[in-house]
């Protein structure tokens, strides 16, 4: 029987094992359901059970009411086109837009000031943005604007809030503004309507499930497309999920690793302990009371290594509270643990109470006396090590890979590139730039390029961008196939354009290269198809003209690409910029230029941020593997303890131990980590291409962490040997 | 107390056969105190094994105590072994992570002995071998005569109608083996049946019986 000390020992190296892989799994989910939270906070913030529907007609109140009585919806909010009027005497336009009451309620605004409408009130709720504008710092809540008392001003909606920041700069009303000021106002002095307010865009909140809710209104009208709203913030969630499923991968990896490697300790010790099981079977316990102490000690030890574990984990959560958070999943560790050490210790508690006592008195381990044993105690080990070189190379790829695509991604970034524009929707508003601004914004020092281009929507789910020459040289669309358009294309008035994927897709145009298209009726040729929907993409578009067929979207705004040099600062661009055209347009003080790939960078730094949570699982997965290998390279050593003694006393050198050492641990650890490393060699791209979308590494790399896992294991033998080689052969001998 | 009926124990492992016992009949009776001897192989531990129920023949009957041993359940022999009998084996086989005196006290843990009175049971029992102040030490701290010593207390702790020994003095030297005897001698003196299997002369002036055995028969029987 072992000693006291070594039975600590082992039950200490048990309960590290179960500690480790309590940490790895919590620390795994946690990290995990940090990434949940920011999604349902996203979710959240705009309500993950809203509808939007876009119309191209105008609806009247009677359709709204038949999608009021549809089954599944909650509530209804519609608004109608927004109305810009100049208001006489002033410098600005304002921007109405009719609206349903329930809006607020529907799409969460917050009102910041005043009490909305109540009892049908007619009042009007500022969005923040206009508010400052009109009233300063004044208090807006009573005062009047073109004859309406304010009675709100809603809460500033944050700029990345796509679905509702327009919100800032719009006066919500309950009438048509068409109706209100048409009649009272002087056209010659400036009263522009630039369209109809009818209801155009309707909101529905929903009880049910969506896609429901969406056969079920589609069906009423054929003129409203229906976006679920999530699908506003499409590229934020693209991102997340990918990060969701890579670390979800990851946790799994260290999960199995832990659960393996902890379910092999267990059951050794259990193993060890046969003797001990014989002695008390002798002295009168029964077959079930013996295995049900095994078990129950296996289980306290667990249970002890778990909440040892979950301390400590919970200092990592804590620490990365950012990153990290709690889960429900997390009260299933403890239940998983100590169901995972019954099932580990019961079959060798069982295993050893089925023999008779004086048999398993006399063995030294369960496996001590036959050659079959042995090799169930090989494949135990062997499956050990071969599923911790398998967890390993899956968290490794998973670092490798979210590295490389973080390198790319900085990589395809071009963070010089600037946005040059004049909001259409501003308050204070002033004359478009023009077509000639291009030449003179090449004019300002660090310009190396410009390029014009201009938006133009369609249909619903159909945008066209015109663009200028030189567009290819930004990088602006990222080519699938074919090419991109010439000089050919933009001198000789050659029909040529360039399609998203997404668009070729759901046009059915096969491969889309060599296609013909119509855009308002003039015919264009498909000369290349660009990726759409990644984080790299800079304009949001399906069809891509050349600049001179921009006259089919008749009148728009022109905005421009300025590409600042290598050798500029782009902050001091920025500002020759602003004075540039603040100073050739003396009202058009909102005129703005932002960095293009703001939102790409913003993307990059979080998958930076979780290449170093996956690099921290890594670390995580690392001493796991280290610990329990070293435990069961100490396991086989220890087994070989009294033959050494053995052989020592028969006249064997202390080095012979090293030799042992080694030889008693190779099979194991040759067949385990060709094992783990052929499995990480096949399993890891595959999981990687079904469930994420990154690249797998090098193959090479199972092979390159299987050798690791070898020689490292090779040297804790050989470090455990060091202080079997120091013992006299009497005491190695003792040992049993 | 104990009757052997045609006993025989075969061990097959693989190819090889091993005809243990081959035939045994043995009746021993209460109060006896008997040895059993005999050359290595000869089957000396494996009818100890028998008697003890620590393993079942492979044909042939255990009458122990009154009970007919074959077709018992594990439950039902090891409440037989529990409280008829007390082991005292060669290599001690104290479980090294417990304290003498729970070592001693473990048969009254599997009889359902409260924890008092088997602390109680136990320092009684380490009190008659004299080591009751061994009684928190670990058995790694105990002298090899005190650790067979310990193992006596804890064949005694149940009061056991037979004891049986297997080489209880191989591990000890002269003094220590005779101090042993002395211990079993005093309680075949309070009534209890011992069966030692030894080889060493030492156990002859403490015995009334002896049975030699050869190539698993009975060879001899005297007193």
């Amino acid at each position: 029987m072992t000693t006291r000390g070594g039975r600590l020992r082992h039950t200490g190296k048990v309960a590290f094992a179960v500690a480790l892989a309590t940490v790895s799994m919590a620390v795994g989910l946690s990290l995990r359901a940090g990434i949940e939270r920011d999604i349902d906070r996203l979710s959240a913030r705009f309500g993950s059970d809203i509808l939007v529907g876009h119309s191209r007609r105008s609806l009247s109140d009677a359709v709204l009411d038949g999608y009021r009585d549809t089954d599944g919806v909650r509530a209804v909010a519609a608004t109608g086109s927004s109305s810009e009027i100049h208001v006489q005497g002033e410098d600005y336009e304002l921007t109405w837009l009719r609206t349903t009451p329930n809006i607020l309620r529907v799409l969460q605004l917050e009102l910041a000031q005043g009490t909305g409408w109540l009892d049908g009130s007619s009042g009007v709720i500022l969005g923040r943005q206009v508010a400052e504008a009109v009233f300063g710092d004044g208090d807006p809540i009573g005062q009047e604007i073109e004859g309406f008392p304010v009675i709100g001003v809603l809460a500033l909606v944050p700029s990345d809030d796509r679905l509702r920041e327009f919100y800032n700069r719009r006066i919500l009303l309950l009438q048509d503004p068409h109706e209100s000021f048409v009649p009272n106002m002087d056209p010659g002095m400036g009263a522009s309507l630039r369209n109809e307010a009818k209801w155009r865009s309707v909101y529905v909140q929903a009880d049910g499930r969506l896609p429901g809710v969406v056969e079920a209104l589609s069906a009423m009208s054929d003129s409203v497309a229906w976006h679920e709203a999530v699908g506003y913030y499409e590229l934020d969630f693209y991102a997340d999920r990918l990060l969701h499923n890579v670390l979800i991968i990851a946790a799994l990896g260290l999960f199995l690793m832990a659960a393996v490697l902890t379910a092999t300790l267990i059951s050794l010790s259990g193993i060890q302990r046969t003797q001990e099981i014989g002695v008390r079977r002798a002295l009168g316990g029964t077959r079930r009371r013996i295995v049900w102490l095994f078990v129950g000690e296996a289980m306290v030890t667990g249970s002890l290594g778990c909440l040892a574990g979950s301390a400590t984990a919970a200092v990592l959560i804590v620490w990365m509270a950012d990153a990290a958070c709690w889960s429900w999943l997390h009260l299933l560790i403890l239940p998983g643990v100590i169901g995972l050490s019954l099932l580990a210790s019961i079959g060798p508690a069982m295993a050893a109470a089925r023999h008779p006592p004086h048999e398993a008195m006399r063995r030294r381990s369960l496996f001590g006396a036959e050659a079959g044993g042995r090799s169930g105690l090989r494949a135990m080990v062997g499956g050990s090590i071969a599923v911790a070189v398998g967890s390993l190379v899956l968290v490794s790829a998973l670092i490798a890979s979210s590295r490389t695509y973080v390198d790319t991604m900085w990589g395809a970034i071009d963070d010089r590139l600037l946005l040059v524009e004049a909001p259409e929707e501003a308050i204070l508003a002033g004359p478009d730039l023009r077509a000639v601004d291009e030449d003179r914004l090449r004019t300002v020092m660090g310009v190396d390029e410009v390029v014009p281009f201009m938006v133009r929507t369609l249909g619903v789910g159909e945008t066209a961008v015109a663009v200028g020459e030189a567009y290819p040289e930004l990088r602006l669309f990222h080519l699938a196939s074919g090419r991109d358009m010439t000089a050919d294309d933009f001198h000789e008035q050659e029909a040529a354009c360039l399609l998203s994927r997404s668009y070729v897709e759901r046009n059915g145009l096969g491969d889309g290269v060599g296609k013909e298209i119509s855009v308002r009726g003039q015919s264009f040729t498909v000369v290349g198809v660009f990726e759409d929907g990644s984080v790299r993409q800079v304009i949001a578009a399906d069809i891509v003209i050349p600049w001179s067929c921009r006259r089919l979207f008749g009148i728009g705004t022109v905005r421009f690409f300025a590409h600042v040099s290598e050798h500029a600062d782009a902050t001091s661009v920025t500002e020759e910029i602003l004075t540039l055209f603040r100073g050739l347009y003396p009202d058009r003080a909102d005129v703005s230029v932002s960095q293009v790939n703001a939102g790409s960078v913003k993307w990059a730094a979080l998958f930076t941020a979780a290449a170093v949570r996956l690099g921290l699982l890594g670390v995580i997965a690392l001493v796991l593997a280290v610990g329990e290998s070293m435990a069961l390279a100490r396991f086989l050593l220890a087994l070989q303890q009294r033959d050494l003694g053995i052989a020592r006393a028969l006249g064997a050198r202390s080095r012979r131990v090293y030799y042992v050492a080694v030889s008693v641990c190779a099979k194991e650890l040759l067949v385990g980590a060709v094992v783990g490393g052929l499995l990480g060699w096949l399993a890891v791209p595959a999981l990687m291409h079904w469930f994420i979308v990154l690249e797998p590494p090098c193959g090479w790399l199972s092979f390159a962490i299987a050798a690791g896992v070898a020689i490292a294991m090779l040297g804790f033998s050989l470090l455990s040997a060091t202080g079997m080689a120091a013992r006299s052969p009497a005491v190695l001998l003792a040992r049993r | 107390m104990i009757e052997l009926r045609a006993l025989h124990k075969t061990y097959e492992t693989g190819t090889v056969r091993v005809e243990a016992l081959r035939g045994i009949d043995l009746a021993v009776g209460e109060g006896e105190f008997l040895e059993i001897k005999g050359p290595s192989g000869s089957g000396k531990s494996t009818l100890l094994n028998m008697i003890g129920l620590l393993d079942e023949p492979t044909s042939g009957q255990v009458v122990l105590n009154g009970h007919l041993t074959e077709g018992l359940g594990d439950a039902a022999r090891s409440r037989l072994r529990n409280r008829t009998i007390g082991f005292v084996f060669q290599r001690f086989n104290l479980i090294a992570q417990m304290n003498v005196w729970k070592n001693v006290a473990l048969p009254c843990r599997y009889a359902g002995v409260g924890r008092a009175e088997r602390r109680e049971r136990a320092l009684r029992a380490l009190a008659r071998v004299g080591l009751s102040d061994r009684a928190q030490h670990l058995p790694a701290q105990l002298s090899g005569g005190e650790e067979q010593r310990a193992a006596i207390a804890r064949s005694l702790v149940m009061e056991p109608r037979l004891i049986l020994a297997d080489e209880p003095t191989g591990n000890l030297d002269t003094e220590s083996g005779r101090e042993v005897m002395g211990w079993f001698a005093h309680a075949h003196d309070g009534g209890t049946t011992v069966i030692v299997v030894t080889h060493d002369p030492i156990v002859d002036p403490y015995v009334q019986r002896r049975i030699r055995l050869r190539d698993g028969r009975l060879q001899a029987d005297g007193r």
